[in-house]
């Protein structure tokens, strides 16, 4: 969808590396690119098609639940949508784009030629499309997919079939990913900064991914050891998950959780960053509090390993256990609320337009807060006893990822799509897209909070009559939120391939801030190649 | 989706609920009629919107938003807390929104107005660090209160074993010697969309749970194969059922009534369709239906304490008579088919090696199921159920098995081949020889949760 | 952190495009579906396992080739040179962080799962189950003997730590350019690492044969092999890449300056040194 940036206009200085520079064209040169723009952009297409294959998971979940009654799917199917959506949406379409964002922008923002490890950032891609393959064709082995929902709880996940594994394997390999990933992403931060650019001059967007990319360092080799250990009480006799010798169910819920509660701030905080680049601009004024924020965001780190036990107050941990995590569960809302209070400074007494992608902010900014606050209702241990495995919880996190991550992340491509492009979207369309997504989010999501409530649980095809009003109307939202999806792709496609008309100037947005915006749009194959000085 | 229908339900304890592929026919043109009027009906819901959003009456629980009406102190003190909060989360919200949205309003560049230039205040930064953490303070405080109370099962006045099978609830009444299954009533075909939906579709069962109001109930929860959690909304509890492990909660419900839940934690295909029912009587009610179900299982006061077990040699066709009626009942229909040819990954019975060899192995398949696979241990069911329905599944179609088992030979693989200690037989405790003895139900689903699936894979 | 500014002057260098990293996204993705393939029992799945893994050692040897050679043409700058450490490092705290999972699994195990389930609380499902450490567990009934610590486990922490000891000593010899006295203490430390792996094969054989303990004895087993398994793969792979660089030092690679991969490796092994002595502690003498 991306233009193709034109490779050999570029007119700088070869150094001795670049002198034979034969790229491959054609497919293989996506195949075999060492570029960050390729692979930021490779990132992003997988990111859509992958948001694509969830959605479409997501609806066939809808259509079931449209009324009570078993209409659509069985259930085995409907449980193996569930995982395969949950899973889907957060390995393959929310952190990939945030990944892409981070190739295509880290780089420029920071005045780096490209990231630090060019070669293993191709891999660190590439290994995408093989997991992709096994978790998508796992639906076509004997016993479907993997079907015990996307936190893979034994030991129901030790009792399915073949897609377990391939379920497992993807993990690792996604896993494997997202490490290299993370070590490139760190080390250009840490290493590749435009002389005179102190970590305390980065925008934002950078700190927040240098702070994911520790998350994620941290957290999914536990995951990986988690499914391993899956993977041998399924099949080598071992009982780590099995009371029988000596192991524990739960041990599973603690580790899996040691990483999914981190994760869950691997997909809010690169959401937080673009937020932080994009209000700035529109606001026509800078950053307010820019080291609370750094500091914001470390706290929420942090305090992201010490809570993971609020997934499992209903499991009967010991009363202290419960106390404690409720406690320090409450606290990240603290941290969280002053990043909130400083983007509403930020805003205030600002010069504020109200283009697509401070829309799009704001509307993150509304919602992903009201989902902060389901969250809070939810770390209560005694409220979350009545709202556990109900479809509160999935509102709340809906909320948060959608309106949130996801949200940011529509943000980010009208941010910086004119970079990219050289194009402008029109803004009339984007317009269109925001307040359609808007309101069909809500329509979707806001009454599965009733839902939850009035005793709902999640994972269940069918449900008894008194939840078929909310229900209805939250399928119809569902399916009206994938259409303006649908939208989406034609106007990032008509800005993408020029249809739009409008070229973009280097920096399009007036009240932009940052390095990038001192490349042409788009930005040039290459960039940065000398590093330019910061103040 | 070529599946039959009823590969997908265990055929519960109507014989009507069992189906052949004619139904499923029936159903997809059945469906394909009702597809036109879906879009109707929503417009004509949309209407109640419309009309009387929140009205009270029969409709109100249709559109419910908000906790169900507790039923327990705990659970209004639950019911109390989540509005608490949610009142300050949306004074919170109003305030912090009323600010960015008079921001908006204000700030505009098309309205002219110039940026500022400030960009930091430690001030501020405190003041809207410090005051979320002290509403946080006042928060925890009503909380910590409600967590302890809903943990403090100390001096319960009478204690439930609580057990999650792969699809239903067994109940152990452990003081009371007995215990019972609790499976989905709903019918198939209301599932299905061939019949009108009752009142209480999928939130019924066969057998409720039954406790007297005012008294402190201990549940002892536990699961026999995977994850399922016991949930009443109504009295505050949800408790996971963790196999192999036993974990408490409690409760006691202010009013009688019948309250209805959900398994709420994910269980396999069937996870929604494990409700729970919980039937508050009076004491006297409760009393009456105590005697009664003692009766029912021959537990008299005069009952043996001891384990009884069924030694009497049935013949064949008393078994094979029996045993059709547990095919049915304990849902082997709904995989192997009335046919006996199975259906997908559900082997056929029928020509079956393993069904046509010796008993020893089908005696184990049946105690123990298979891991792994959607073939579940049997072992709640009695050592009569069991012995019949290996005989009948031997003799049906065109399987002819001579190697005929008796109830002991089941009652001795449980216990490693041999007769448990202390055990009398049926004989010599004259228990009559139609119904399986309480006696070994009770030791049965206590043995229960020590399954199959505890066993090392091979 | 090597932070505040000026980190980044002078070219960087950024490799030619690749078909390295492609050919291990297929080596595995089809390990992937060997490993599936022969864990469900099919036929096919050991073969294409096998593939998998050859198209992986493949391209190892090609990738790792690659980065040889521009080394060893200088086109690694101080700047790259300083970006290998930091990945070095985070990569060695990932492996941490992996470890800590079966750490994490042992301790909640030995000091919540086991007690609990001897708990009263349990007594109604386990009625007979003590708690004691070792275990299999309260169902699986095959007693076995936990492994000593001060037979060959003893002797195996003594070979890891003199291993450590030989390889600072190449170490400091490369860093005065004595090249052979460099392959030689590090020739030793490889000879410590394989007679460390071949007595972990041996403690092995004589659990399962002797003692009765094996990956199915219960928790036990389990963590027990899982750690020590995982452990000699690592002590696997740092041999691999000492041996690497030996081979590297015999042609003539490294010098006193240039020797990130001699280090990278060195770090590596330390790591693979320190884990050896927690499990020393926790699973052999706890
Ligand atoms: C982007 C992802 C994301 C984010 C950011 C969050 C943020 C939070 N989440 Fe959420 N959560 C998920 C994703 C996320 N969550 C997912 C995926 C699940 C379900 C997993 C599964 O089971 O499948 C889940 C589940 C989940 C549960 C378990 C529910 C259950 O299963 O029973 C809980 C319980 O404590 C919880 C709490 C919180 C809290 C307290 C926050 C906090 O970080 C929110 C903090 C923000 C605010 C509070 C708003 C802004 C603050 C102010 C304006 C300041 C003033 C406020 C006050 C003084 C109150 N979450
Ligand atoms: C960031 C992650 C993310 C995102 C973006 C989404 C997006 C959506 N999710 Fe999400 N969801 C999860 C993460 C996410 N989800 C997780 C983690 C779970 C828990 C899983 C578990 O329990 O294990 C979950 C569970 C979950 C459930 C509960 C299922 C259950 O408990 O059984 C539901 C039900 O409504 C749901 C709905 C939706 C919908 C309607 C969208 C929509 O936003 C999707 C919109 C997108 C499209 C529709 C695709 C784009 C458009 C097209 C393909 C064109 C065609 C469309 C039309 C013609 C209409 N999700
Ligand atoms: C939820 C589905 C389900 C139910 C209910 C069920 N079974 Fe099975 N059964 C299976 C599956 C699946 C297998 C195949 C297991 C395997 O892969 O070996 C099986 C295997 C068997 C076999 C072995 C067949 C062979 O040739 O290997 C017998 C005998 C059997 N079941 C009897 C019964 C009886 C008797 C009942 C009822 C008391 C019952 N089953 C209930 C799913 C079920
Ligand atoms: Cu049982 Cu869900
Ligand atoms: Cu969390």
């Amino acid at each position: 969808m991306a233009s193709v940036p034109h490779d050999h206009t570029h007119g700088h200085g070869h150094d001795a590396a670049h002198d034979h520079d034969h790229h491959p064209t054609g497919i293989m040169r996506w195949v075999t690119t060492t570029n960050h723009k390729d692979i930021g952009t490779m990132y992003m297409l997988f990111s859509f098609v992958m948001f694509i294959a969830g959605g479409i998971m997501a609806l066939g979940i809808r259509a079931e639940l449209f009324q009570p009654g078993l209409q659509v799917v069985r259930p085995e199917l409907f449980n193996q949508l569930t995982t395969l959506h949950g899973i889907v949406m957060i390995f393959g379409a929310i952190m990939p784009a945030f990944v892409g964002f981070a190739n295509w922008m880290l780089p420029l923002q920071l005045g780096a030629p490209d990231m630090a490890f060019a070669r293993m950032n191709n891999w660190s891609f590439w290994l995408l499309p093989p997991a992709a393959i096994l978790l998508i064709s796992s639906f076509f082995v004997p016993g479907g997919a993997a079907a015990g929902g996307w936190t893979l709880y034994p030991p129901l996940s030790i009792q399915s079939g073949i897609g377990m594994d391939m379920m497992i394997f993807a993990v690792h390999i996604m896993g494997a990913s997202s490490i290299m990933g993370s070590i490139n992403i760190i080390t250009t931060i840490l290493n590749m900064r435009a002389p005179g650019m102190t970590l305390m001059k980065m925008p934002m967007f950078a700190w927040t991914w240098l702070i994911t990319a520790f998350l994620l360092i941290a957290t999914m080799p536990v995951l990986a050891g988690a499914v391993t250990m899956l993977l041998t009480d399924r099949h080598f006799g071992t009982t780590f998950f099995n009371a029988a010798g000596g192991g524990d169910p739960v041990m599973f819920q603690h580790i899996f959780w040691f990483f999914g509660h981190p994760e869950v701030y691997i997909i809010a905080l690169p959401a937080f960053g673009v937020v932080s680049q994009i209000i700035p601009a529109f606001s026509r004024k800078p950053l307010f509090g820019y080291a609370s924020m750094v500091y914001a965001t470390a706290s929420i780190a942090i305090l992201s390993f010490i809570v993971w036990a609020h997934h499992m107050y209903t499991t009967g941990l010991p009363v202290a256990g419960q106390l404690y995590f409720m406690y320090a569960t409450m606290l990240i809302a603290v941290p969280t609320g002053v990043k909130v209070f400083n983007w509403l400074a930020t805003m205030w007494r600002g010069s504020i337009t109200l283009e697509t992608p401070m829309l799009f902010c704001l509307g993150f900014l509304f919602l992903f807060t009201m989902g902060g606050f389901t969250g809070l209702v939810l770390s209560l241990t005694p409220v979350d006893i009545q709202l556990h495995d109900t479809y509160y919880v999935v509102a709340h996190f809906h909320y948060v990822m959608v309106a949130g991550a996801l949200f940011s992340a529509f943000a980010a491509v009208y941010y910086w799509g004119p970079k990219w492009t050289g194009w402008m979207y029109e803004e009339k369309l984007g317009k269109i897209h925001f307040w359609w997504s808007l309101i069909a989010f809500n329509v979707t999501f806001f009454p599965q909070h009733f839902l939850g409530l009035a005793g709902m649980p999640r994972r269940i095809p069918d449900y008894n009559q008194q939840f078929e009003n909310w229900n209805m109307i939250s399928s119809v939202g569902a399916f009206a939120f994938g259409l303006a999806q649908v939208f989406f792709i034609w106007v990032v496609w008509r800005m993408a391939t020029g249809k739009s008309g409008i070229r973009a100037a280097a920096k399009p947005w007036d009240g932009a801030e940052g390095l990038e915006w001192t490349v042409p749009s788009p930005a040039p194959y290459h960039t940065f190649e000398t590093p330019p000085v910061v103040k | 989706m070529n599946a039959t229908a009823h590969q997908y339900f265990r055929a519960s304890a109507r014989a009507a609920h069992s189906f052949s592929w004619d139904h499923v026919k029936f159903e997809q043109q059945h469906m394909k009629a009702r597809a036109s009027t879906i879009y109707g009906r929503f417009l004509s819901r949309l209407g109640v919107v419309a009309g009387a959003p929140l009205a009270a009456g029969p409709a109100a629980a249709d559109w419910a938003i908000n906790l169900q009406q507790p039923n327990s102190a705990v659970a209004q003190q639950m019911y109390d807390l989540h509005i608490l909060i949610t009142i300050i989360c949306a004074v919170i919200f109003c305030g912090v929104f009323g600010v960015m949205f008079y921001s908006l309003y204000a700030h505009r560049k098309s309205k002219g107005h110039k940026a500022a230039n400030f960009h930091e205040s430690t001030t501020v930064e405190v003041i809207w660090t410090v005051i979320p953490f002290l509403i946080l303070l006042g928060m925890a405080f009503p909380a910590t209160k409600a967590v302890l109370d809903m943990r403090d099962s100390s001096a319960p006045e009478m204690t439930v074993k609580v057990t999650g099978y792969q699809w239903k609830w067994g109940y152990d009444y452990i003081h009371e010697g007995f215990g019972f299954m609790s499976t989905l009533s709903t019918p198939l075909a209301q599932i299905m969309g061939q019949e009108a939906k009752g009142e209480n579709y999928l939130l019924e069962v066969d057998n409720p749970m039954v406790v007297p109001v005012g008294t402190k109930v201990r549940v002892l929860v536990t699961a026999n194969d995977v994850l399922h959690a016991w949930w009443v909304p109504a009295l505050g509890v949800k408790q996971d059922a963790i196999p192999g492990f036993v974990r408490d909660a409690w409760f006691r419900a202010d009013r009688p009534g019948i309250y209805r839940g959900n398994c709420a934690e994910l269980c396999g295909k069937e996870h929604g369709y494990m409700p729970i029912v919980v039937e508050v009587k009076t004491k006297a009610d409760y009393d009456k239906w105590l005697a009664a179900e003692k009766e029912k299982r021959g537990l008299g006061k005069a009952a043996a304490a001891a384990t009884v077990i069924d030694d009497k040699v049935y013949t064949k066709e008393e078994l094979v008579a029996h045993g059709e009626q547990v095919y049915q009942s304990a849902g082997c229909v709904g995989c192997h088919q009335a046919n006996g040819k199975g259906a997908g990954s559900f082997p056929a019975l029928d020509g079956s090696k393993l069904v046509n060899g010796p008993k020893d192995p089908v005696i184990a398949l049946l105690l123990n199921g298979k891991p792994g696979t959607a073939m579940a241990s049997f072992k709640h069911l009695s050592d009569k159920d069991l012995a019949a329905v290996k005989a009948y599944i031997g003799a049906s179609w065109s399987n002819k098995v001579t190697d005929l088992a008796q109830p002991i030979d089941f009652t001795k693989a449980r216990n490693g081949g041999q007769l448990p200690a202390g055990a009398q037989t049926s004989a010599a405790s004259g228990s009559s020889s139609g119904a399986a003895p309480a006696a070994t139900a009770e030791a049965n689903s206590e043995g229960a949760p020590r399954q199959a699936l505890f066993r090392p894979r091979q | 952190m090597a932070s505040s500014s000026n980190t980044n002057s002078g070219h960087y260098f950024v490799p030619q495009p690749s078909h390295w990293p492609i050919v291990g996204s297929i080596a595995l993705l089809t390990s992937a579906f060997g490993a599936v393939g022969t864990m469900n029992h099919f036929g096919w799945g050991l073969p294409v396992l096998l593939s998998g893994l050859g198209i992986l050692v493949f391209m190892m040897f090609g990738w790792f080739g690659s980065v040889i050679k521009e080394s060893e043409g200088r086109l690694y700058g101080a700047n790259v040179d300083r970006s290998f450490r930091w990945s070095m490092s985070w990569f060695i705290f990932s492996e941490v962080m992996f470890f800590a999972a079966f750490f994490g699994a042992l301790g909640l195990a030995r000091l919540h799962v086991v007690p609990d389930l001897a708990s009263i609380d349990n007594k109604l499902l386990w009625p007979e189950f003590a708690g004691t450490w070792p275990t299999t567990g309260p169902y699986i009934d095959s007693p076995f003997t936990p492994m000593g610590a001060w037979g060959i486990p003893a002797i195996n922490t003594a070979l890891l730590l003199t291993s450590g000891v030989t390889l600072t000593i190449a170490h400091h010899a490369l860093l005065k350019n004595e090249r052979s006295k460099t392959i030689t203490w590090l020739a030793a430390t490889i000879v410590l690492g394989l007679v460390f792996l071949g007595l972990q094969v041996y403690e092995y054989i004589h659990a399962y044969s002797d003692l009765n303990l094996k990956l199915t004895s219960g928790i036990f087993g389990s963590t027990f092999f899982m750690l020590t398994g995982f452990h000699g793969f690592h002590v696997t792979v740092g041999a691999i890449m000492l041996a690497v660089v030996m081979l590297r030092l015999m042609r003539g690679h490294f010098d006193a300056k240039h020797h990130f991969a001699f280090e990278a490796a060195a770090w590596y092994w330390h790591f693979v040194d320190v884990v050896w002595l927690g499990l020393f502690v926790v699973v052999y003498m706890m």
